[in-house]
């Protein structure tokens, strides 16, 4: 696809060039902050598999810089307009002033004290402000002493000790695999870089800290979120608008981090494999319910939903009531502990839609990328095919 | 055969079909030498015959877990009954099987399911032995071994786990070295691949683990590791060899022949904790590791890129002998992203000059290597071969492949062996008629080489050529050829001579005696062509023609003014020549055409009196057209078919005095010459032709009046690229054939499979082709090479065969049904129509290959008609119609009518109904935001626009009809921001108008359904959302709007986005809906309007499904779902 076709494709693409940002994912790192506030009170982080630094970038503006991003970052006016036109917006959430053309130029940058960023990937991320960057595998045993180091550099070296002096307020990872297509395994692969980032940010995160990072919502993800509701007090799985509807992509938010008593972080016994969580996850059940949305409760034995004796319909602010559901299914005998978190939708209706095709102004200039995407593994075969004269027509260009 | 076993009984659904990714494959030996494929496909384990290449019986291995890995274990002396024999995994699950439970899956007996484990890890490689300590051992995505253990009872426990280091894997390969020790291969995720050893003895005094090496050089993720056997690669050299293969596109052979084993304990740079250092990791930059290992990766033998895309596997064959003895040839096959498997020769030896290669290795000195590539087989449509196998056959190794596209493909031989009664019979029948007739030749001549055969002296002694001075240097080569009969090939020169090559064992050559004058007539120039068998007819640049007899020799046979331009035999050879035994026809008739003459003239010869006449009635040419050239014709009854070079095809009426033009067609929309007319079985109203554009089509001659019509019926695009020719096997097979690329093929487009793949250089050269009347696959060919020499291919049967077919190649994403027919439409831009056949399985009717975009849409109006959109803007109108010969046409009589200046829009949403005056109404939804109802009026009365509308800026996923009159239609849409609209359009009033909209998502609705609900008019409509949540709203008809009653929702209804939905019954209050998610869960849930207001929801159903990533859910008969992601299932309601 052209530069020119993928800018009508993808409103995004065209938004990040125009905006100078590495990569499209920054606006799903600014639209799940604007939901969730993430950078609250913030001043120390991690940001796992990091490269191209679109992430990074975004906490050095944001954190760093003190830069302000508000929605009009990534609002579509014309379809704003049409929602207005066809009724779509409620007037009530039409209460904000007209967005300010220049959206970095308003307030007064107010840059935060004692900021500490880390960020790591397996790729070279071009040097940010501010910005500490270490090039290891996350899954890797031996990268948790190489960030310890880097967040405290007086850290001793002894291998053992893998818990951090000075602790993190928010870890986040925006790391998924080159997808082979084998669904199975890419969920294996991704739940795994999960685990290897949750597995890190437990040595790190100050209790109350926030954990935010790429999830597949495929078979078994609910096996996930029960396991991760272990450490945290709420989990949410996160859809920012700028995150395509057609990707299986979400993000796992975990705010208030509680690990359980007694609970140490270790490398030599990571978590996601072996049977240390699925047995955590039994302990937990025994003291304290795990509640789905409201209105709705899951039974801790199976999964399977309780019908609660009728609770009033609650109906929410657009009118929808939500139902309680009868289980009538027969019982499979399968014990699993599943537990669906609720699922919030990032960036308000006005954000640009990232399946949609716009049409672009005419005398669009379409800009060059900031930066090229990361050289794949496969570069080398693709320049030797091309020097024998029979190059692939398309290069696959990583979104 | 399809039933599925006892999983399926739970609750009210069964599940009845599944066609899924072949995700594992290995080969098993039984006791009597007899040789099966086992093959994995979702939880189910498949046993097919390689001798017969029949399904035996399939047992559902586990729960929900896909089978990721097949473990066959070799017999060793005689196992009992009860020793473990298969071991598969998947997942963290493992299971075990006897050699009982495999021999009643042989006998086509169920075995009851074998336990399932489960392992702390997710296991990439398994083995099974025997031996004091353990009787097999897993390896984990975390490069741990985990053995385990079977007790006298079957029951399996497994070990502690052993690491030398735990980076995660994306392959793995062990290997049993002896019975206390087994070879481990780890692939990692970052380009590196640690082998180290693991010692079964938990008591050994030092640890259970050895590294051995640590190779990088890979630039991108190890996706496959092979070890080999131990090989002989010269005289009293043995060498253990590892294959790698990698997202880098490179197929890397590593020597890891263990040579210290001699001065064990001399690895001091490699012991435990090496690996555990505070360091950078990760790819290129892993310098400390880099500078440890460098040794290591100097037994790198060979490097090679290979594929057009990633490469999944690498297997060596275990052969290291087949082509010269003590040469050193290793066999190596790599399978990849790209559906193709590739066969590669490593060439190893010894490096003469040890000197320069440091450490371990320069004991005995390094190996080095190359691999060469030799034959490359697309065996799969659309991407992937996720599972492979080979093993040693009789002649050529037994080579098997398992695709995305659910097939499993098999190449190589066994020989018959005893077996089962009734399998001897079939066995019997299918070598005979192979093996005898047609063997394995590929070989070459120049011409000199032919002469030197026939005349045993060089050519140079024989002064044949035409006594011209000038021309004298030009040197002889084959011109052009004919099959005169299956085995024989009559193969004309440049200097006029005539040969017949003969195929036994090899060829024969013999030279037809003929004049010098016909050789000067024939020379430089000359037109062969084959009537009947044992006879040829020639042509040449003086106007002469000639006819060959196998028993009367070369013959005048008429005279033309001219240059003959072509001699287009009618009912003559078109790939197959009648057997042997067949009638001869007493007389056969051509169509002549002459440079510079617009008719043909019809010759006809009686074979039995040798007389020959031309018919006085012409075949004139449409003079509207330069250059038109006939190049194909065929009789039917009383009409004659003309095709010709500039693509246009005539319908001719014959009568006692001439014949008459009557009507002509041109479908080709490019130039492209008609190569061949053919009547359809059984049939004198239709034929099929063929074109160089790459399609063949079939009409049917209409019986309309004052002249009859040319009905297309079928246009469609097989896999190549020009097409020469096609004709029926006795059972109505459709064989074609032609060129793709630099290659030659001949195709079974009713099998869909590829009969002969041959490079050959390209299209544009003369060649002659036959298949044996034994079977389509047994064929030979001749064609010109470089230097005008002659090429002989021959095979016994196809290099290729399918134990089972596949489906689509990629992700299907709607599902059709109507009638008969089910529609499937997937990622992989086809469209694929079955129906039912053989209880619950199903059979692909067509292939629909037009669009360029992966398809979103697919809906029937009718079982006449099918309508596909996709991204770049399509949208095709398909015309579907059952054919004389039972198979399916199907034309494309439609395209999109309004595509914009960038035509690079999503057409999304489709509904399609009955409209008035005939047509039928269209709606569209498009990712621009915008909703399109046009009435279509069939062929020729086009696309109309009715009305258009314009929603926010968000994409539109779903579009369906409320109400649809001609004066007033009613639309539903929903989009990607979660909300339902309801459009009106009145006659008159210009464009849609979006009268009500209703959120009921938080974001895109990615699933929708309508049923019939409340009074009459009244709508349920049930959506699906990327929010996991279910939502419905209950729309009443008050006669002149819609209202709301209610609007309801189930939040969290599935773990994942709900990407399709069906409603499988509606009626008194109750609506059963069907859903499914990328959880990979199918739910049915039952809708109840309650009194008063508002609507109550119970969950029926909450199964596994085997289809990933599914599209769509489809009610394909009363009682029947199918779901359609990653491949198909069906479940009885």
């Amino acid at each position: 696809m052209g530069k020119s076709s993928k800018d009508k494709r993808d409103a995004y693409y065209r938004l990040a060039k125009e905006q100078g940002w590495r990569a499209r994912s920054a606006f799903k790192l600014l639209q799940l902050d604007e939901e969730f506030n993430l950078f609250e009170d913030v001043t120390r982080v991690v940001d796992l598999c990091a490269a191209p630094g679109s992430w990074s970038q975004v906490l050095s503006r944001v954190l760093i810089k003190g830069e302000k991003f508000g929605r009009s970052a990534w609002q579509d006016r014309e379809a704003k307009f049409r929602q207005q036109m066809l009724n779509i917006f409620p007037s009530s959430e039409d209460h904000e002033s007209p967005p300010p053309t220049e959206p970095t130029t308003a307030p007064a940058p107010t840059p935060r004290k004692d900021v500490k960023i880390v960020a790591i990937d397996l790729q070279p991320i071009s040097p940010l402000p501010g910005i500490i960057t270490l090039r290891a595998d996350i899954t890797h045993p031996a990268t948790v002493p190489l960030l310890l180091r880097a967040l405290d550099p007086d850290h001793p070296v002894d291998q053992r000790n893998q818990q951090a002096s000075q602790r993190v307020d928010l870890v986040i990872s925006d790391g998924a695999p080159d997808v082979t297509g084998l669904h199975d395994l890419d969920i294996y692969v991704q739940s795994q870089l999960l685990f290897a980032a949750l597995n890190l940010a437990l040595c790190v995160l100050k209790p109350g800290g926030k954990f935010v990072a790429k999830i597949f919502r495929g078979r078994n993800v609910d096996l996930l979120y029960a396991q991760l509701k272990i450490f945290f007090d709420k989990v949410y799985v996160a859809k920012p608008r700028s995150s395509r509807a057609s990707s299986v992509e979400a993000f796992i938010v975990c705010i208030d981090f509680r690990p359980p008593e007694g609970f140490t972080a270790s490398l030599e016994e990571p978590l996601g494999v072996g049977t240390r969580l699925p047995e955590m996850l039994a302990a937990r059940r025994e003291v304290l319910p795990i509640t789905a949305a409201p209105g709705l409760v899951q039974d801790e034995e199976t999964g399977a939903w309780k019908a609660v004796a009728s609770a009033a319909a609650q109906v929410d602010e657009d009118g929808i009531c939500d139902l309680e559901v009868e289980d009538l299914t027969v019982d499979d005998g399968r014990r699993d502990i599943r537990w669906i978190a609720p699922f919030v939708a990032c960036g308000d209706l006005s954000a640009f839609d990232s399946d949609a095709s716009y049409r672009l102004p005419e005398g669009h200039v379409s800009l060059d990328p900031v930066q090229p995407p990361t050289a794949p593994p496969y570069k080398r075969a693709i320049e030797l095919r091309r020097a024998h004269g029979n190059a692939p027509k398309k290069v696959p260009v990583k979104g | 055969m399809d039933k599925m076993g006892a999983e399926g009984a739970v609750g009210r659904l069964r599940h009845s079909y599944l066609l899924s990714p072949i995700t594992a494959l290995s080969f098993y030996h039984d006791a009597t030498g007899r040789v099966f494929v086992l093959a994995a496909e979702d939880t189910w384990l498949k046993i097919f015959d390689v001798a017969t290449n029949q399904l035996l019986s399939q047992l559902n291995i586990f729960h929900s877990q896909p089978i990721h890995g097949i473990y066959s274990s070799e017999v060793e002396g005689t196992p009992g009954e009860e020793a473990a024999r298969v071991l598969l995994w998947g997942g963290q699950s493992i299971a075990v099987l006897s050699q009982a439970a495999v021999q009643s899956l042989i006998e086509r007996r169920t075995p009851s399911p074998p336990t399932e484990l489960r392992a702390a890890d997710w296991i990439y490689d398994g083995i099974l032995f025997s031996s004091e300590h353990a009787s097999g051992a897993l390896v984990t995505a975390h490069n741990e071994i985990i053995p385990l253990s079977t007790d006298t009872n079957g029951q399996t426990s497994f070990g502690p786990l052993t690491s030398p280091s735990r980076p995660i894997l994306y392959s793995a390969n062990l290997r049993l070295l002896s019975p206390d020790c087994i070879l481990v291969a780890g692939g990692t995720v970052f380009g590196e691949i640690i082998v180290w050893k693991y010692h079964l003895d938990a008591t050994r005094p030092s640890s259970q683990w050895d590294l051995l090496f640590v190779f990088t050089g890979h630039e991108g993720s190890i996706f496959g590791v092979s070890v080999s056997p131990e090989l002989e690669i010269a005289a009293g050299v043995k060498a253990r060899l590892l294959a790698s293969c990698s997202d880098d596109r490179t197929i890397r052979v590593w020597d890891i022949t263990d040579r210290r084993a001699a001065v064990d304990g001399d690895a001091a740079e490699l012991q435990p904790g090496t690996l555990g250092d505070a360091r950078e990791t990760g790819f290129g930059a892993n310098s400390e590791v880099r500078a440890a290992h460098e040794a290591d990766s100097a037994r790198c033998v060979a490097v090679v890129m290979g594929h057009v895309s990633r490469i999944w596997h690498v297997k060596f064959s275990g052969r290291a002998d087949y082509a010269s003895p003590g040469a050193g040839n290793v066999e190596v096959f790599s399978f990849g992203e790209d559906g193709s498997r590739q066969r590669w020769e490593l060439a190893v030896g010894l490096s003469t000059n040890s000197a320069e290669v440091e450490g371990p290795s320069s004991v005995q000195g390094a190996l080095v290597g190359s691999l060469t590539n030799c034959g490359t087989s697309t065996a799969h449509s659309g991407k992937n071969i996720w599972a492979a196998a080979v093993t040693v056959g009789d002649t050529w190794p037994l080579v098997v492949s398992g695709g995305a596209d659910g097939k499993v493909a098999m190449s190589g031989d066994v020989r018959v062996r005893g077996g089962l009664d009734g399998h001897q019979g079939i066995e019997g029948q299918l070598s005979d008629g192979e093996s005898s007739s047609v063997l394995d030749i590929d070989t070459s001549f120049s011409l000199e080489e032919v002469t030197e055969l026939i005349h045993g002296k060089p050519e140079s002694d024989l002064a044949t050529l035409p006594k011209k001075p000038v021309k004298k240097a030009a040197k002889d080569g084959f011109l052009r050829y004919a099959f005169i009969s299956e085995t024989a090939v009559l193969a004309t020169s440049v200097s006029g001579r005539l040969f017949l090559g003969t195929a036994k064992e090899s060829i024969t050559w013999e030279e037809i005696a003929t004049t010098e004058a016909t050789r000067a007539d024939l020379s430089s120039y000359n037109v062969v062509k084959s009537p009947t068998r044992d006879t040829a007819v020639l042509g040449g640049a003086s106007g002469k023609m000639y006819i060959y007899r196998r028993s009367h020799g070369l013959t005048d046979l008429a005279h033309f003014p001219g240059k003959i331009t072509d001699i287009i035999c009618l009912g003559g050879a078109q790939g197959v020549h009648q057997p042997p035994d067949a009638k001869i026809p007493e007389t056969f008739a051509a169509l002549v055409t002459v440079l510079g003459v617009n008719h043909a003239v019809m010759l006809k010869y009686n074979v039995s009196t040798g007389e020959s006449w031309k018919d006085p009635r012409t075949i004139k040419f449409d003079d509207d057209y330069q250059n038109y050239a006939m190049t194909a014709a065929s009789l039917c009854e009383s009409k004659l078919v003309v095709g010709s070079r500039v693509g246009l095809l005539t319908l001719y009426e014959s009568s006692a005095s001439s014949f008459t033009p009557l009507v002509s067609r041109k479908d080709s929309p490019s130039k492209d010459s008609i190569t061949c007319i053919l009547l359809l079985p059984h049939s004198t109203t239709s034929f099929l032709t063929t074109s160089r554009d790459g399609r063949y089509r079939i009409y049917t001659i209409l019986p309309t009046a004052p002249t009859p019509t040319l009905h297309l019926q079928h246009e469609i695009s097989p896999p190549l690229a020009i097409l020469e020719g096609a004709w029926f096997t006795p059972t109505s097979d459709l064989i074609l054939y032609g060129f793709r690329g630099k290659s030659f093929l001949v195709w079974n487009e009713t099998t869909r499979s590829p009969l002969a793949i041959l490079e050959c250089g390209g299209a544009h050269r003369p060649f002659a082709y036959i298949s044996s009347p034994t079977g389509p696959g047994a064929l030979r060919l001749v064609f010109t090479t470089k230097g005008a020499h002659l090429r002989f291919f021959a095979q016994p049967r196809p290099p290729l065969r399918a134990l089972q077919p596949g489906g689509h190649g990629r992700e299907i994403r709607a599902v059709a049904a109507c009638g008969a027919y089910v529609a499937t439409a997937a990622e992989d831009t086809t469209v694929r129509v079955w129906e039912s056949c053989g209880g619950d399985g199903f059979r692909c009717l067509a292939v629909l290959e037009r669009h360029t975009a992966g398809i979103q849409s697919l809906a029937w109006c009718g079982e006449g008609c099918l309508v596909s959109t996709a991204g770049n803007e399509e949208m095709f109108v398909w015309r579907v119609a059952r054919l004389e010969t039972g198979t399916l046409g199907v034309v494309c009589e439609a395209v999109y009518p309004d595509r914009s200046e960038g035509g690079d829009l999503r057409i999304v949403g489709l509904d399609v109904g009955a409209g008035w005056d005939g047509g039928i109404v269209v709606s569209v939804g498009l990712s621009d935001s915008t909703v399109r109802t046009y009435l279509y009026g069939g062929e020729g009365g086009g696309f109309k626009l009715l009305a258009k509308g314009r929603y926010t800026g968000a994409c539109l996923t779903q579009v369906r009809h409320l109400r649809v009159e001609e004066g007033v239609m009613w639309l539903v849409t929903a989009a990607t921001d979660g909300f339902v609209g309801v459009w009106v359009a009145r006659k008159g009033e210009g464009g849609f108008e979006l009268v009500m909209v209703e959120r009921l998502h938080q974001s895109s609705v990615k699933s929708l359904d309508i049923a019939a609900s409340g009074a009459e008019g009244g709508w349920l409509v049930i959506t699906g959302g990327d929010d996991n949540a279910l939502g419905f709203l209950d729309l009443v008809w008050s006669g002149e709007g819609f209202t709301v009653a209610s609007k309801s929702r189930v939040k969290s209804a599935h773990a994942a986005a709900v990407t399709g939905l069906r409603a499988v019954r509606a009626g008194g209050g109750v609506t059963e809906v069907a859903t499914v998610s990328n959880d990979q869960r199918l739910k049915v849930w039952r809708v109840k309007r309650k009194v008063g207001a508002g609507i109550s929801v119970a969950m029926l159903e909450n199964r596994y499904s085997s289809v990933a990533d599914p599209g769509d859910v489809e009610i394909i008969a009363p009682g029947r779902l199918m779901v359609g992601g990653v491949g198909m299932e069906v479940w009885e309601v």
